[in-house]
């Protein structure tokens, strides 16, 4: 089953990674780094492992209790 | 004048009546409002644009009725939103909360329809309070409590509404509602207060926080409601009040970083959807920010409200469902609840990829939109922080909140009852608007008041976000083992407000009372030495100088103890307080009666005698 998962999730970032390759596209970039090969699935990649580890960094900092505000040392 | 019946009081007073009515015939009745004032939209569409409704109050003119395409887009988005949601409540027993549901959809059709600002105002305030009452309808603590903030924040903002509004009815001497001035400097004060009593309702940062508060507190049904309308009409009143604000694209941008991060760091559902809806308030901020500069931004501003209140309710339709069948919203109590609940599964995620900006899904045709004008107008650094918050929308709402709630454990650890019919009924109604809007955006470009023309559907824009996505979703796969949701809360801003209130409280209570207690003690001090002093002037001035001829001699010789005798003496036969004493108030009385009495006597005599 894991295998599978993981077969299937391959194969379709193979595709996605190979179909601007197929068709060509022809939107107009406005910034210098659209032209970057393969830009949107590496931004995807390093953006999504960047928020989850900025937001448990985070976490440390900003979590509390669940009664935080209900407790009296809070003052 | 009166040739169109205002949909915003079919709602209103349509609303007075739900008491009176039982069982099929009230359900009958709730849905029937909705569709009475969409027809009612369809009716007077025909004739835009158009004025109406027009009452001259004093040297005012005010206008419910100003009917053109932007308040038409969004009163259609609202009815037809107030349907699908009233659907969905239509289990609620509590009259109560279908007639603050009734009241908060049809002021906010009255704030859309608003040509005034003292009707805006007034509409803004009813949204404010029947809103609150969804919260309330929860009837927990914590929503008791986050409801008394949320109304705290909403006067906050409503003051600040008033107070420009007043600045600007001074300088401008006319009430009409356009488009505001806005620069640098004092000349623009009420601009300023007006932009910031609206910036309250569009929950931007940092200005958001009573949402993130608030909302996950109410009923099921309440927080669909909530979801869509008060911060969509700030975003209304922003393209007509401000349009290209240029504070606006920033504090977009930033709203919308600032929600995704916060969204992946809470552990209750509807709180993470709930800052998912901040950061989506974020691009339409972004939008309106972008509107003078480019009339795509514009249209991608309202195409995209349009669009996030669809997905967002039925988003919240679904985790509220959750919450009705487990009891629980929090992350670390669900999981595993595919397989007792898989056709809620599917619903949601058909809103879910709508957010993320899925192609054949609805936030792809109006996201892109705003996205693509920041790339046109150059805004390098806009343009990367929305699409960092458009995969964290689609990391937050796609990957997740489904993985945790959905998946993760095998069994669910919680118990599951069945969900309402007509609850599933609306979520396959609104994932069907959602889809309807991602396959066949013609229908929702048609109605937009600019008319741009925009194509989301290039190979080019579809291969980037397939592309976005297929990668960000092998980001958190890599990633999902460190994500553990544990018990807590997350801070906020509101912090400052919560603990800042606490200490204020403190400071009055503690300090400053003691502070009060030791004023009062001295003045009372004072006035009792007066008293003793006045009762035998002679004796006291010789107790007060024998008290120190008693020092000085003491110093000099001891043995001299004379004075000591006298003082004793004399202390001895100095008056003492009376037994009984009068309180002020006797005193007061006494003085009072005198008058009168001499007041009698001389209105008597007085009269008599001339």
């Amino acid at each position: 089953m894991m295998m599978d998962k993981r077969i299937v999730i391959s194969l379709v970032a193979i595709l996605v990674l190979a179909a601007p390759f197929i068709i060509r596209s022809h939107t107009h970039a406005s910034f210098w780094w659209q032209e970057i090969p393969l830009f949107y699935a590496l931004a995807g990649f390093i953006v999504s492992v960047l928020l989850i580890s900025v937001a448990s960094g985070l976490c440390h900092w900003l979590n509390r209790a669940e009664n935080y505000y209900e407790r009296g040392d809070v003052l | 004048m009166i040739g169109w019946i205002h949909p915003g009081l079919i709602f209103i007073f349509g609303a007075l009546l739900i008491p009176f009515l039982k069982g099929t015939g009230k359900k009958v009745y709730l849905l029937a409002l909705p569709v009475a004032a969409f027809a009612d939209l369809v009716w007077i569409s025909r004739s835009v644009p158009l004025t109406t409704w027009q009452i001259q109050f004093e040297n005012y003119v005010i206008t419910l009725g100003r009917v053109d395409q932007l308040s038409l887009i969004f009163a259609y988005i609202f009815t037809i939103a107030a349907f699908c949601m009233t659907l969905y409540a239509l289990h609620v027993k509590e009259n109560g909360h279908h007639i603050a549901a009734f009241l908060y959809v049809g002021s906010t059709l009255g704030v859309v329809f608003a040509g005034d600002l003292f009707s805006l105002y007034l509409f803004s305030e009813i949204m404010a309070w029947s809103s609150l009452f969804l919260i309330w309808y929860h009837k927990t603590r914590q929503s008791s409590e986050a409801g008394f903030r949320y109304i705290m924040v909403h006067i906050f903002g409503g003051v600040c509404l008033l107070a420009g509004i007043i600045l600007h009815v001074q300088s401008a001497g006319s009430i009409a509602f356009n488009a505001f001035e806005w620069g640098f400097g004092w000349s623009y004060l009420a601009s300023y207060f007006i932009m910031l009593g609206i910036l309250v309702n569009a929950a931007a940062f940092p200005l958001h926080a009573w949402l993130a508060d608030a909302y996950p507190e109410a009923t099921a049904a309440g927080t669909v409601f909530l979801s869509a309308f008060t911060t969509k009409s700030a975003i209304y009143i922003l393209l007509r009040g401000f349009p290209g604000v240029e504070l606006l694209i920033w504090l977009g941008a930033i709203t919308a970083v600032y929600g995704v991060i916060f969204a992946l760091m809470v552990n209750d559902t509807r709180r993470m959807l709930a800052y998912a809806l901040i950061s989506q308030g974020g691009y339409m901020l972004a939008g309106v920010g972008m509107a003078s500069r480019t009339l795509q931004a514009a249209d991608g501003a309202i195409a995209h409200a349009v669009c996030c209140i669809l997905y967002m309710g039925l988003m919240f339709m679904a985790t509220g469902a959750v919450l009705e069948m487990t009891g629980s919203s929090k992350l670390n109590e669900l999981g595993g609840l595919y397989r007792r609940m898989p056709a809620v599964f599917g619903l949601y995620m058909v809103g879910a990829f709508s957010i993320a900006g899925m192609p054949l899904f609805s936030g792809f045709v109006s996201k892109t939109m705003i996205i693509e004008s920041a790339a046109t107008l150059h805004l390098p650094v806009v343009w990367i922080m929305l699409e960092v918050a458009s995969i964290g929308a689609f990391i937050v709402a796609a990957l997740k909140l489904p993985y945790l709630v959905w998946f993760r454990k095998s069994e669910p650890t919680v118990e599951v009852r069945e969900p309402h019919k007509n609850m599933l009924v609306a979520m396959a109604l609104t994932a069907f608007l959602c889809v309807f809007i991602g396959v066949y955006p013609q229908v929702l470009y048609g109605a937009l008041p600019y008319a741009v023309e925009y194509v989301p559907y290039t190979a080019g824009h579809v291969i980037e976000m397939l592309q976005y996505l297929t990668f960000a979703f092998v980001g958190f796969w890599l990633l999902k083992g460190t994500i553990h949701p544990e018990p807590a809360i997350t801070l906020d801003i509101d912090w400052f407000y919560r603990v800042g209130g606490r200490k204020f409280i403190g400071f009055c209570e503690r300090p400053l009372i003691d502070f009060a207690n030791n004023i009062d003690r001295i003045i009372k001090d004072i006035a009792d030495s007066f008293v003793w002093f006045s009762k035998n002037p002679v004796a006291a001035s010789r107790i007060l100088l024998l008290s120190v001829g008693v020092v000085v001699t003491r110093q000099l010789n001891p043995s001299y103890v004379q004075y000591e005798r006298d003082l004793e003496e004399l202390r001895r036969v100095y008056p003492r307080d009376p037994e009984n004493r009068v309180a002020i108030g006797m005193g007061v009385l006494l003085v009072l009666l005198f008058f009168s009495i001499y007041l009698l006597i001389y209105l008597t005599y007085g009269v008599l005698w001339t």
